[in-house]
């Protein structure tokens, strides 16, 4: 597992400054929660972090070194694609819409990563699928094409096939957010064992139970800058700022 | 409020729970049944003349059908068609792929691209390109403006089989390109998106992510424009290139059984024409995979 850190990161979007100067600290086998409204800046943090999003000035490192850029005299520079495409496959994403491979069943879409990109044996990938199926509860599924499966399903699935580049690091962005109420559990109860096993993980979420009893570290940002951050427990039940007071009102 | 008068008006001195004892009947259609006696005897007539008319010489019909040159043709022209829609498929991946670039120029070359070969005649295309040898009458290779290597006869090198080819596959990559990319933007970006984030690069997600679900969406139209370049291929008649009808005219131009062999053409371009349906499909199932409403969602 690797930490993640943030050095003054910035973001803008054409004019939109989306991301105002982002410093923060994410230990190993730590799991981050970032909240806030929409349009705060928090998912746009977490796509710069696997270079889904190019960042316009500062740096994020995974295990001390960068994803997307390289060193050039004093300032950044980024790096070529290949590179990119090679540092970028120790970070597993799991993204709000599932984004499954349609034409792949459920197995295919775990196998997929590792036969090309890890270079596996067709046996051995598969081996591994059914064990990373088994584990996010899915093991009588297998066969299934995402469009057979449920969204909380099709969310499992999505884990394990992030789990089967053997990342360093899991990025979840709003995991839960597309999913019916009754199917939600699954997908946490699977993140929370995911944080056991002593992930590092930076989540992007609105489900405040989680943040509070899986997440080591609240981060509350609003307008494209972290306005609090600290323990669950202190950040959701005494918010030190306004705007920390004002959107834990509404959501809680 | 007209209608709610006509509904108060009660339904009197039925005993309903009798009539129930039987099924309800359809409603009278006289419409239909005179449609059907006017078609009906179309046919009839139709299938009357085709035995009856000496003209459609039958006789000379079945005569013809295997003749070698007719045969000669076909195989020409099934050449022309399976060349032309590889070159066509392959140019239209590429500018479909180049229209949807970051880069401006690729944007504007692949757009102008699509513009002049949809703008001018395919017709006019082939001309121009029997007749290249008037504009470019060698044909080399070299560095622009420097030294040249090697040089041909453009005429030596582009045979008017060659013409026809390259007139019928880059007009058609042209169509092609606005299939392609049809189905490219038929692909939800987060599928790119989670095989980048996998650490696939871009020909990778395009070529195992992104094309074999573009693929579902791109085959109709693509099994359409298979069928409509097997029967456009006959234009390259323009440019004397020995195809199906080409032959078939050297014959009636001789014989002068004008009717009897374009039906002998008809029949293999008709026949052709179902084998290629057949075909498609087929493939339309095989790229289903996954499919929703084939797979059906009661599995669940």
């Amino acid at each position: 597992m690797s930490d993640v850190k943030f050095f003054n990161v910035h973001k803008n979007f054409g004019h939109v400054e989306v991301l105002k100067g982002i410093n923060l600290t994410v230990a190993k086998q730590q799991v981050v929660c970032l909240i806030g409204p929409s349009g705060s800046g928090k998912s746009t943090l977490l796509r710069c972090v696997n270079h889904l999003e190019m960042t316009t000035s500062g740096a994020i490192t995974i295990g001390g070194r960068m994803i997307g850029y390289d060193v050039r005299g004093d300032q950044l520079q980024e790096a070529s694609q290949p590179e990119i495409n090679k540092r970028r496959s120790k970070i597993g994403m799991v993204f709000q819409s599932f984004n499954l491979f349609g034409h792949m069943t459920a197995k295919e879409n775990v196998m997929f990563g590792p036969i090309k990109l890890l270079k596996m044996s067709k046996k051995d990938a598969e081996a591994h699928a059914r064990e990373l199926l088994r584990k996010v509860g899915l093991a009588d599924k297998m066969d299934n094409y995402p469009s057979q499966l449920s969204g909380g399903q099709q969310q499992r699935v999505a884990i394990a096939r992030a789990l089967s580049m053997k990342p360093e690091v899991m990025l979840f962005d709003e995991p839960t957010s597309a999913l019916d109420p009754e199917l939600v559990g699954e997908v946490l109860d699977v993140m929370k064992q995911l944080a056991r096993d002593g992930m590092t993980m930076i989540v992007v979420t609105h489900e405040m139970g989680f943040a509070r009893e899986v997440g080591d570290v609240v981060v509350f940002m609003d307008n494209g800058v972290i306005v609090e951050q600290g323990d669950p427990q202190d950040v959701l039940t005494n918010p030190q700022h306004e705007r920390t007071k004002s959107f834990l009102a509404k959501v809680i | 409020m007209s209608d709610r008068g006509l509904l108060s008006q009660p339904d009197i001195g039925h005993d309903y729970l009798a009539l129930t004892t039987k099924p309800v009947l359809r409603r009278r259609r006289p419409g239909q049944v005179i449609a059907v006696v006017v078609v009906l005897f179309a046919i009839v007539y139709g299938v009357w003349t085709l035995i009856t008319n000496p003209g459609f010489g039958w006789v000379t019909v079945g005569k013809y059908f295997l003749d070698t040159r007719i045969l000669g043709g076909l195989l020409i022209t099934l050449e022309l068609t399976v060349i032309a829609m590889a070159i066509g498929f392959v140019v239209g991946l590429v500018v479909a792929v180049m229209r949807m670039s970051d880069n401006w120029l690729l944007r504007g070359v692949s757009g102008a691209y699509i513009w002049f070969f949809r703008g001018t005649p395919l017709l006019v295309q082939l001309l121009f390109w029997g007749f290249s040898a008037v504009l470019f009458p060698k044909i080399g290779l070299g560095i622009p403006w420097g030294p040249t290597f090697v040089e041909w006869n453009t005429n030596d090198v582009i045979s008017l089989f060659g013409a026809a080819i390259l007139g019928l596959g880059l007009n058609e990559g042209a169509y092609m390109a606005e299939i392609v990319r049809a189905g490219l933007l038929s692909v939800p970006a987060g599928q790119s998106e989670a095989s980048r984030s996998m650490g696939f690069s871009q020909l990778h997600t395009l070529r195992f992510v992104v094309i074999p679900q573009a693929m579902k969406v791109i085959i109709p139209p693509v099994g359409n424009e298979v069928i409509s370049m097997l029967k456009t291929t006959s234009l390259v008649i323009v440019i004397g290139v020995g195809d199906l009808l080409y032959n078939t005219q050297q014959i009636y131009a001789q014989n002068l059984q004008q009717i009897p062999l374009l039906i002998v053409a008809s029949i293999w371009y008709i026949l052709l024409t179902s084998i290629l349906t057949l075909a498609q499909t087929r493939l339309e199932k095989k790229y289903s995979k996954g499919n929703a409403l084939l797979l059906g969602k009661a599995q669940r």
